[in-house]
């Protein structure tokens, strides 16, 4: 009978899985707030439910055949005409009951490959493709990584259909096709390009080994070159397409042939309006065939109802493709139409709408007084939304997509903040938005309120009923900090207070600059946020810290691989300032190479590969001339450095002080040997958990009981014990600094950015057992000021002051996610309960929390039998996901997250 | 927030004599007191007097009246006012003709705002919009108290506001008489959470002395909420009125009668004559002008008989809640 490390620590007297505050009711407890959708969107939402994530050759086969033949082509104008010509090529499919139509693909739910990025990592694992990829560290995340065997998600071939990039099926017929598509990239697509370039930067050997190692993953460049970043509908809301083309067309005979003072990029404004015409005039055409698609339906549709509800359909889309929208539906369908085109220009996760009921508020409110619309109507809408943001998917490697997104898009939608004269932004429509989500759960749009101390207290209970669904959105940011950090971070670009208080979330929570825009409707004026930055989190992605100090520990070497992945540092390490200050110089050697090949990967993107849509849409390219590869954006600092695993390098670190520096316990080496042998644990994979509780020890053996015993017992962060959350703050002071001495490709300072997503899988998969206990392959500690699971013994609020022991205004987010039993905040005083909890957090200065409202029980129940729960949500870090859709990992990681019984 | 369910177009209108924002002695926290209109009950030491009648009052300030012209006699098409120049300011009104008055004119026509009508007719949605203002201020505690008057004279607009506010998170508190329907009592009892009800005097004579009517329906009503399994939290008040129900003897049975309904929380709160004014400009007389209120001393005294029938018993404002 193998001993599992509950047993040990029952021998010992101590515990593992931690319910803080009490413990719950006998019987598991569901969610407390369930509502239904309307009939349509549920109707909807079951199709969702049933569908597949599918991929298809059309968009990247029209895309490549008109690239290839454009040869010598301008660069922007090139890939214009190849994206107009996709974009006129897509196959329009509407589906019955839709009120909002169009879709990235003719499938319901699905994407399609962008070869012209990076073609090998689709390839199958046995192609040479692959395996080159595999060799350069490209695809070794993927080798970790996994997606949940459930709901949509194609992880294995059947039938006609080939699984692909772990997650999509694609019809055996079209894999002809996607592969010809494939080969006529080779050598040409970003990622192959960047890596010729990235080669020649200084320590290129260092970043190979650091992605081999998983060290580091997710190469932005080439995976994800856009996204985590705030759209912006102003554009085509304010003027129409007719009008973009016209003033595009007047641009170019204004800057035709002059250089007007600049000599390095002046010329190329004519190409850029060139391209945005092409882009447009695409994007214009495949809103009209959907505009005919609809036209079709109808002449065939036998039943009246449906009938009429084509040609409202076609009528809608008839105009938007060329006019302004007149009423609030136009508006939404025009706004979920230049989503999609964006999302189909690049491959993105993460583009946010933004407030998108600050937005769109000005042709509700004008409906509402018309009584062109009442408030079930607009819920209506507004679940639809929903349903078609569910439907979207992120085609990258598996690396990215499986390991770090859990299959998640991030389309963040932010609710609340502050209006630009900073008075409290939340309207009604924002009310509706919420309301809308907890009637017609689903993953996307996810949602997070921009919490501020002037916003309703109405308003915020709104939220809270809405987290209270288990969903876990809205997650809550805190506007002032985010204010704070955007003031520091975009001042020297020309952002002043006003401007700060547009900021929105892009993806999970990387906060991001936005402006106000001037919109006129009907002779009333209107001041509406939307994004004007680049792509806010690309850059050094993402580094494992436990994995830095295991490289520290061992002198350089990864202990997983045998690799070296840094240069001997040959110190005694004899002091806790010595293992401190080693941490932060492969830390900073790591992001010196990594900040490097990054500058190179984005920039090769940007050569061959800008975005014309995405930037036209952004102030103030149009203005200007310049696209974000000619920093034509209004803020262009957006560049960062995100980490992984900080609570288990801190514990870790303080575990070593306590024990080897302060006490003398044991010696380093003792530490060492029993890390070296996991404590004389079997591997994760080998028990087939990845949770720390579930661990089981090889044999019988009571070896290394004794040192493990102690490594847990030492002091953790989350119980406000000054001897660790010392050295949390010493390293948010150091790390938060530290970004800002390396420069990005657009000559501007890197930013700290702290958030897990599902990173804390892969990374813990690789990396050995850490001096905190933590053994090897186990998940990391969620997020970064989220405790290690069960290690917070004091409360909520000793945890809040841990977590704010440094100033978060200091880095773009942080993030701590909590997990609460239904039952600590039953009722309606529950929800009050939970907005005071909420309060205290943000008033003491913490940037971000987000709640996981769920009996664990029903989690591992669920994890037992699937089949019942297709449509169980939860939170994992920074978006909401089906359950079925999550790997194992995560899925341990979650259950053993502390339960709060109290609050 | 405007609650998503439930329409508030076409809810029945409430007659309020006053809105208190930051009311700090009418349940836990910061809280805004709504007054509403209309008593069964007469009790000769109200505090609140202007809201005793189903209909609004017009309040006068004789401190304010001067003498140069009466426009308000002009302005009343009821001939309601009387004016003598002999008899000293201000004049006097027919009250009887005053309370069956609707345009008021005589309230807008004097210049010194000597003339103030006492109640007012609030819609649902009016009313939420003054809370959705104020819980901003409220702080965690906080809440709206329904107070009077007698709140459940009003029981249409009192149940459409309870609901209302239960759909939108706020903290309910009602002071009643508890000279009520049963079946009322028990659907406000079920809305709220907390309830203060009065408990007058013990005696079903005496009683009727005090306030005009008999006890019998109260104590009947208290043994009711005490066997119900109501969630909200009661609290007995019993005002110490000296010379009416101050005596051993009856404060004595009052805490046995709670002590036997288990009905643990009881606030004394001690007569006082703030509202003498109040009686002046509504034309009433007061009877106790001059009666002294009740000691420290005497109020301490009074407070031990319900502590040793076991009941937590608290004076006044020194409350734990």
């Amino acid at each position: 009978m193998p001993r599992k490390l509950t047993d040990i620590l029952a021998e010992a007297d101590a515990q593992l899985e931690y319910r803080s505050m009490g413990t719950p009711p006998e019987e598991p407890t569901p969610r407390e707030i369930k509502k239904t959708p309307s009939p349509r969107a549920q109707r909807l939402r079951d199709l969702y439910f049933d569908a597949l994530s599918s991929a298809t050759s059309e968009f990247p086969y029209w895309y490549t055949r008109a690239y290839m033949r454009l040869d010598n082509e301008i660069p922007v104008v090139r890939r214009a005409l190849a994206l107009e010509s996709a974009f006129r090529h897509l196959t329009p499919t509407i589906f019955p009951g839709e009120l909002l139509v169009m879709g990235k693909t003719h499938h319901l739910r699905g994407s399609f490959p962008m070869p012209w990025l990076s073609e090998g990592y689709y390839m199958a694992a046995e192609d040479e493709l692959y395996q080159e990829a595999l060799a350069r560290g490209s695809a070794s995340a993927d080798e970790v990584s996994s997606f949940g065997m459930g709901g949509g998600n194609v992880t294995k071939s059947f039938g006609p259909v080939v699984s692909i990039a772990g997650k999509f099926g694609i019809r055996k017929e079209e894999v002809p096709m996607m592969l010809r598509t494939a080969r006529d990239w080779e050598g040409k697509s970003v990622d192959d390009v960047g890596h010729k370039y990235e080669q020649m930067t200084p320590g290129y050997e260092i970043k190979e080994s650091l992605m081999r190692s998983v060290t580091c993953m997710f190469d932005s460049g080439y995976t994800l070159p856009q996204g985590r970043e705030v759209i912006n509908y102003y554009y085509p809301l304010q003027f129409g397409f007719d009008a973009l083309i016209s003033l595009a067309e007047a641009k170019k005979r204004d800057v035709a042939g002059r250089a007007d003072g600049d000599g390095l990029t002046g010329m190329n404004r004519l190409y850029n309006y060139e391209a945005a015409v092409h882009v447009l005039r695409g994007v214009q055409a495949w809103t009209l065939n959907y505009a005919k698609e609809a036209r079709r339906l109808e002449a065939i549709e036998a039943e009246r109802k449906q009938r009429d509800e084509y040609r409202e359909i076609a009528e809608c889309l008839e105009w938007i493709a060329r006019h302004p929208p007149r009423t609030f539906r136009e508006a939404l369908q025009l706004c979920w139409a230049v989503h999609v085109a964006v999302l189909n220009e690049d491959a993105i996760s993460g583009l946010s709408p933004g407030r998108l009921g600050q937005v769109l508020w000005p042709w509700y409110e004008q409906d509402l007084e018309a009584g062109r619309i009442d408030e079930e109507k607009a819920l209506e809408l507004l679940e639809c939304l929903r349903v078609k943001f569910t439907c979207l998917d992120c085609f990258a490697s598996m690396g990215v997509v499986g390991g770090v997104l859990s299959g998640n898009t991030f389309n963040n939608l932010s609710l609340g903040g502050l209006d630009r004269s900073g008075a409290p932004a939340s309207n009604r429509l924002e009310e509706l938005i919420l309301e809308a989500s907890i009637r017609c759960a689903t993953t996307q749009p996810t949602l997070t309120l921009l919490y501020d101390d002037k916003l309703p207290e109405s308003f915020l209970l709104k939220a809270m009923e809405c987290i209270k669904t288990g969903t876990g959105y809205p997650a809550i940011m805190n506007n002032r900090t985010a204010i704070e950090f955007l003031m520091g971070q975009y001042g020297p670009e020309g952002m002043d207070l006003e401007e700060a208080r547009a900021i929105a979330i892009g993806g999970c929570l990387e906060t991001s600059p936005c402006s106000w825009m001037p919109l006129s409707l009907n002779g009333r004026s209107y001041s509406i946020p939307g994004g004007s930055g680049q792509p806010t989190s690309v850059g050094v992605h993402f580094l494992s810290l436990p994995k830095i100090l295991e490289l520290v520990l061992f002198d350089g070497v990864d202990q997983r691989t045998g690799l070296r992945v840094f240069p001997s540092h040959g110190r005694s390490l004899d002091r806790h300032e010595e293992v401190f200050d080693q941490v932060k110089l492969y830390f900073a050697e790591a992001v010196e190479v990594l900040s490097l090949a990054n500058n190179n990967q984005h920039d090769v993107w940007r050569k061959s590969n800008a975005a014309v849509f995405n930037s036209l849409l952004k102030p103030d390219c149009l203005d200007s001339g310049h696209l974000i590869n000619e920093l034509g954006y209004r803020y262009n600092a957006t560049h960062n450095v995100e980490t992984c695993g900080t609570i288990n390098l801190v514990n870790s670190l303080a575990a070593l002080k306590f024990l080897v520096y302060d006490s003398s316990s044991f010696s380093l080496d003792e530490i060492r040997k029993a890390l070296g042998e996991n404590f004389g644990f079997k591997t994760a994979d080998e028990v087939g958990s990845f949770s720390l509780a579930a661990q089981e020890k090889r044999g019988s053996s009571t070896k290394h009981d004794r040192i493990h015993l102690a490594c847990l017992a030492a002091p953790k962060y989350g119980n406000d014990d000054p001897f660790v959350d010392r050295i949390l703050k010493e390293w948010e002071d150091w790390f938060c600094a530290e970004c800002r001495a390396y420069e990005s490709l657009n000559a501007r300072p890197y930013y700290a950015c702290q958030i897990s997503v599902s990173t804390h899988a892969p990374m813990g998969a690789v990396t050995m057992a850490t001096p905190d206990g933590r053994l090897a392959g186990t998940t990391f500690a969620d997020a970064s000021m989220s405790a290690y699971a069960g290690t917070d013994r004091n409360g909520p609020y000793a945890l809040f002051a841990s977590a704010t022991c440094w100033d978060h205004s200091q880095s773009q987010n942080s993030q701590l996610n909590m997990k609460i039993h239904p039952s600590a905040i039953h009722g309606r005083k529950g929800t009050k309960k939970l907005l005071e909890l909420t309060r205290a957090y943000m008033r003491k200065g913490g940037f971000h929390i987000q709640y996981n409202v769920v009996d664990s029980r029903i989690l591992k129940d669920a994890q037992e039998h699937p089949e019942a729960y297709r449509d169980l949500l939860v939170r994992v870090a920074g978006f909401t996901q089906y359950w079925v859709e999550i790997g194992k990992p995560i899925q341990d990681e979650i259950i053993a997250r502390t339960e709060y019984e109290g609050v | 927030m405007v609650p998503l369910e439930g329409p508030l177009s076409g809810s029945p209108e409430g007659l309020i004599f006053d809105i208190q924002a930051h009311s700090v002695h009418d349940g836990p926290g910061c809280r805004t007191t709504v007054f509403l209109s209309g008593c069964p009950l007469r009790c000769s030491w109200c505090a609140n007097p202007e809201g005793l009648l189903p209909h609004p009052r017009l309040m006068v300030r004789a401190s304010r009246c001067r003498a140069d012209a009466y426009p308000c006699a002009d302005a009343c098409p009821h001939g309601a006012v009387r004016v003598d120049p002999a008899a000293p300011l201000p004049p006097s009104f027919e009250r009887a003709l005053c309370a069956t008055c609707v345009e008021h004119g005589c309230v807008s026509a004097c210049a010194h705002g000597a003339l103030e009508i006492s109640g007012r007719w609030i819609s649902l949605d009016e009313l939420m919009k003054v809370l959705d203002r104020d819980r901003d201020y409220w702080g965690p505690q906080g809440g709206i108290t329904f107070s009077g008057g007698e709140p459940l004279s009003q029981p249409e607009f009192l149940l459409v506001a309870l609901d209302a506010c239960h759909r939108s998170y706020i903290h309910t508190v009602i002071e009643t008489s508890a000279y009520a329907d049963r079946d009322l009592l028990q659907e406000v009892a079920l809305r709220v959470d907390w309830l203060f009800v009065d408990l007058k005097h013990m005696d079903p004579t005496t009683h009727r002395r005090g306030t005009g009517v008999s006890n019998e329906r109260i104590l009947a009503n208290l043994e009711e909420i005490a066997r119900s399994r109501i969630e909200a939290h009661v609290v007995v008040r019993v005002p110490v009125v000296p010379g009416f129900n101050d005596s051993a003897e009856n404060l004595g049975a009052a805490a046995r009668f709670l002590a036997d309904l288990r009905l643990r929380y009881v606030n004394l709160l001690p007569f006082h004559r703030m509202a003498a004014s109040k009686y002046a400009q509504l034309g009433q007389e007061y009877a106790h002008e001059d009666a002294p209120p009740p000691t420290g001393d005497e109020m301490e005294h009074h407070r031990r008989l319900f502590v040793d029938a076991g009941l937590e018993c608290y004076v006044g404002a020194e409350t734990p809640f």
